[in-house]
């Protein structure tokens, strides 16, 4: 054992006037009386105990004595061996995923009791202990580095806003074991729930000490899985994939309810059995498209994973001009398609509408137009390709099975009355081929062209006949308007994910920044690299707004820290400078990306503590070191106090 | 300060002359005797018997019913008081001391008996009989009486009631009233001493002095007791509950003195030191018969 403060042994010179004073004390005060007949008769049955009388008075000098030495070593701040031979080293690795919300301890969530434990081991370091913070999410997050400043460390761990990120401990492991690398004395806390994979492993860690919070049969119910998309068949459709678990074991009731932009689409009754996932694909149709929100009519341990929400891409009307001397079949076919608005005409227009369709049944100008174009049964030949003689009864002998175009559709029994020869004049891509290597069925596609060929006569055949026919003309249309690029996935907590951000268009804040810094030196023949910065504002659930950069219009995003509706937004001038009037801005619609952010982690959803098993070193034992050793001094010196207290100084008043 | 200063004197003048006024026909210097004789006050009749003095004649009885009779009057005597007072040193306790209580009681006591023509004697006495004034009567003796009291001081090393009292009875003197003023610490016993004066045809009663620290001492801790009779020394630890019984000790004791007093039928009062002399005499008259018929 060494000590901090040997000066303060000079402490233990107060024993001398202790032991003075005693030699005074043993001098009684002599106080004349009347009579002693009465003190006689009181003292005469104790004078068998005159030896412990006289041991008391020892025993009392003994015990201030002792009072004494405790205290004046307490103020030497010894320290034993182990203590003395390096200072500790401390790092808080600090779980904050979703699971650590769980309300299920004395101080309210599972976070919230680690930041007590936290504020108890920060008040028992000593003056060379150094303690670092490490919050622990999808990320590690260094909070405070190596610090031995309380007061630093206590604002580090009442800052510290929890997360519905999901957990990963490796990177914190591995940032953790770098602080404490080459010191004898560093220390690893893990304050988790133990909601992760490699739990076990972590935690058995050489230098690793383990405190859990939570409780090993907390209930819980969430939503683990929730996208949506449009359906492939119906344009209008759109299909939900849900997941439900019941993470505990008894068995939970609850209702499922979906409301898209606030109308109810669904309530589903759910009864799980303990364990059980409720996993389901549901159908629902809406033009419109909005927020899709999952509510879990069910209150426990963990809110976070009782909502979650889902975009569903917005339709546009399709405008889809027909040029056609009248062909029943098209029209009834486009007439069929949700959100077509079908215009017949006899000439061809002057212009395409932006994202409209010009149809040329037979009848084709040489020079096809730029846009989006659909020729059925072409006649004449045009800047594309050449038409030949006509080949009677085709039959198909090949289709393009992982095109879009062919999605849902067969036309190998499909029977063609006839079909023209058709020579390409350009790049096509080949949907379908009759055994005549004649192209039934292609594509062409440039920047300012989209190009979609039927060669097949729809008055005779039974393709028109065919529910082939509505798909291959729904899907010709997808195409053309680029739906399929509209799913929106949901992102779950913690993870990250590239958007693209060029339909926000950014104004004057968009700057234009060499890749390399001008220099004098700069060799003449480097190439010039020129990357496109754009701010990006990022505002979350909680209406909190951080200013992102976005590169060349693709904006890294994530990980998310909360469940809910992100929403991007360009940061404007007026936002920077606020010099323009609100009306103003009021004024300019200004666009946004919305992202759904949803926890899906089964993970995290599962509140269950695991057990701790012998190899894990538990936080408990090595809490008690945590309290130096002139704390028990001046614990025992109060207990020695009392005890003198109670034998020779109380005093009570009848 | 003198014990015995003017403003005394007044208030026994005031005292003997309340005390005549109040008790009349039971205070001390109109004490009938058990012998018929020449009294004026008339007791009874009996038959005349040759050689009876003829002055004695009831003539007026003798004209009615022409009987001889006599006339026969209770013979009136002068009182015996003596005055026992203790000298121990336990009687020197107290703020202010007992004694100083003690002594004017029996300045105060002697003058009312010396208005009353009787006689008094004055004993002071600690393990046996200190000092002593003979007895003595008239008024003009009270200042002789005075110095004598205030030249007595606590003194011997113990106190014995039973000693001095064997003493006392041994003198060849007239029976009387005594007077014990005493704060009664006799490790002995007083019992023993009251008896004897009993059995000796005394009439005695008690004036019992303490002091309020005796009743409720404020000592605690370790400490050594210094017994101002014996001058012996004890070293005790007065706790909280030592002292609780030192106060029943105490209070036992006095409540087995005084029922000791009323079931001999003597007279008792105690009162403590710090009261006025005068106001413990009108207590000591209201309360009790100092001297019976």
């Amino acid at each position: 054992m060494s000590l901090t403060s040997p000066a303060a042994l000079f402490w233990f010179l107060l024993a001398i006037p202790i032991v003075i004073f005693y030699l005074l004390k043993i001098r009684l005060r002599r106080v004349p009386v009347s009579t002693t007949m009465f003190w006689n008769q009181i003292y005469e049955e104790k004078k068998p105990r005159s030896i412990w009388q006289q041991l008391r008075h020892l025993l009392s000098l003994l015990l201030q004595l002792l009072f004494l030495a405790l205290l004046a070593l307490a103020l030497t701040d010894p320290l034993f061996f182990w203590e003395t031979n390096q200072k500790r080293r401390l790092v808080i690795l600090l779980d904050r995923s979703a699971s650590m919300q769980a309300n299920d301890t004395s101080e309210g969530s599972r976070l919230e009791a680690a930041k007590v434990d936290i504020h108890d081991m920060i008040r028992t370091l000593r003056s060379r202990d150094d303690m670092a913070l490490i919050a622990v999410g999808a990320t590690a997050e260094v909070v405070t580095g190596l610090t031995g400043h309380h007061r630093t460390l206590h604002q580090a761990v009442d800052g510290l806003e929890p997360t519905d990120q999901p957990t990963d401990f490796r990177e914190a492991l591995k940032l953790a074991n770098s602080l404490i690398e080459g010191h004898p004395n560093g220390e690893i806390v893990l304050m988790t729930d133990g909601g992760f994979d490699d739990f076990e492993n972590v935690a058995a860690t050489e230098h690793v000490v383990s405190q859990l919070y939570g409780e090993p049969d907390t209930a819980n119910v969430g939503i683990t899985q929730f996208q949506i998309r449009r359906n492939l068949i119906d344009p209008v459709g759109y299909e939900v994939l849900v997941e439900v678990i019941n993470q505990s074991s008894e068995p939970a009731e609850t209702r499922l309810e979906m409301e898209l932009e606030g109308d109810i689409v669904d309530v589903i009754p759910l009864k799980l059995e303990p364990d059980e996932t409720w996993s389901k694909v549901l159908e629902y149709t809406s033009p419109t498209g909005g927020i899709l929100t999952a509510l879990l009519d069910k209150e426990d341990a963990l809110a976070s994973d009782n909502e979650a929400y889902a975009i569903l891409s917005t339709l546009q009307p399709q405008k889809v001009i027909l040029v056609s001397e009248g062909n029943r079949f098209l029209e009834q076919v486009f007439n069929a398609i949700p959100l077509v608005e079908l215009e017949i005409v006899a000439k061809q227009p002057e212009t395409i509408p932006e994202n409209g369709v010009l149809v040329f049944h037979r009848k084709t100008p040489e020079v096809l137009p730029t846009g989006n174009v659909l020729v059925i049964e072409p006649e004449s030949t045009t800047d594309l390709w050449t038409v030949g003689e006509t080949e009677s009864s085709p039959l198909i002998a090949a289709q393009d099975k992982e095109s879009k175009l062919m999605a849902h559709v067969r036309l190998d029994n499909v029977l063609l009355s006839e079909a023209r020869k058709i020579e390409p004049k350009t790049e096509i891509e080949e949907l379908a081929t009759s055994v005549e290597e004649i192209p039934i069925y292609f594509s062409h596609e440039t920047d300012q062209q989209k190009v979609i060929v039927l060669n097949a006569s729809l008055d005779e055949g039974d393709l028109p006949l065919r529910t082939a026919f509505p798909i291959l003309m729904s899907n010709a249309l997808n195409w053309f308007s680029g739906a399929e690029s509209e799913f929106l996935e949901s992102l779950a907590t913690g993870a990250v994910r590239k958007v693209d951000v060029s339909e926000l268009e950014p104004d004057s804040t968009t700057i234009d920044l060499p890749k390399k810094p001008d220099s004098a030196e700069e060799p003449s023949g480097s190439e010039r690299v020129t990357r496109k910065l754009t701010s990006i504002s990022l505002t979350g659930p909680q209406e909190h707004a951080e200013e992102l950069i976005a590169q060349d219009e693709q904006l890294w995003l994530g990980p998310l820290n909360h469940v809910g509706l992100w929403k991007l937004s360009p940061v404007t001038q007026e936002k920077k400078t606020e010099t323009t009037s609100i009306e103003n801005t009021a004024s300019v619609p200004i666009p946004q990306i919305e992202i759904a952010c949803n926890l899906a982690n089964s993970q995290e959803s599962n509140l269950r503590t695991p057990e701790l098993t012998d190899s894990v070193q538990k936080l408990q034992q090595a809490g008690f070191s945590f309290s130096p050793f002139w704390f028990y001094l001046i614990l025992f010196a109060t207990i020695f106090s009392c005890v003198e207290w109670y034998l020779y100084q109380r005093r009570w008043v009848d | 300060m003198p014990l015995f200063d003017t403003d005394f004197l007044k208030k026994l003048e005031y005292l003997a002359i309340v005390s005549r006024r109040v008790f009349r026909g039971q205070l001390l210097a109109q004490q009938r005797t058990r012998q018929l004789g020449t009294g004026i006050e008339f007791a009874d009749h009996r038959d005349y018997t040759p050689g009876d003095d003829f002055r004695h004649i009831d003539w007026s009885l003798y004209a009615r019913h022409d009987e001889l009779l006599l006339k026969r009057f209770q013979e009136e005597e002068d009182l015996h008081l003596y005055l026992m007072l203790d000298c121990s040193p336990s009687m020197g306790f107290g703020t202010p001391p007992k004694f100083d209580l003690a002594r004017q009681m029996t300045a105060a006591l002697a003058y009312m008996a010396l208005s009353n023509l009787d006689r008094i004697a004055i004993i002071g006495f600690a393990d046996s009989i200190l000092a002593d004034y003979p007895l003595t009567r008239g008024k003009a003796q009270i200042l002789g009486l005075m110095r004598f009291l205030e030249n007595l001081h606590p003194a011997g090393h113990d106190t014995s009631l039973t000693a001095m009292v064997q003493g006392f009875v041994r003198r060849q003197q007239r029976r009387g009233v005594v007077i014990v003023i005493s704060d009664l610490f006799d490790p002995h016993g007083f019992q023993e001493g009251l008896n004897i004066l009993r059995h000796h045809q005394y009439e005695p009663h008690v004036l019992q002095l303490f002091d309020h620290k005796e009743a409720d001492p404020p000592l605690r801790g370790e400490l050594e007791l210094l017994d101002m009779e014996t001058n012996t020394v004890n070293k005790v630890t007065i706790t909280e509950r030592g002292l609780k019984q030192y106060k029943k000790l105490f209070s036992d004791f006095m409540e087995q003195v005084e029922r000791y007093c009323r079931q001999y039928g003597m007279g008792y009062t105690a009162s403590p030191g710090d009261v006025p002399f005068d106001a413990l005499i009108l207590r000591m008259l209201r309360e009790s018969n100092v001297v019976k018929n």
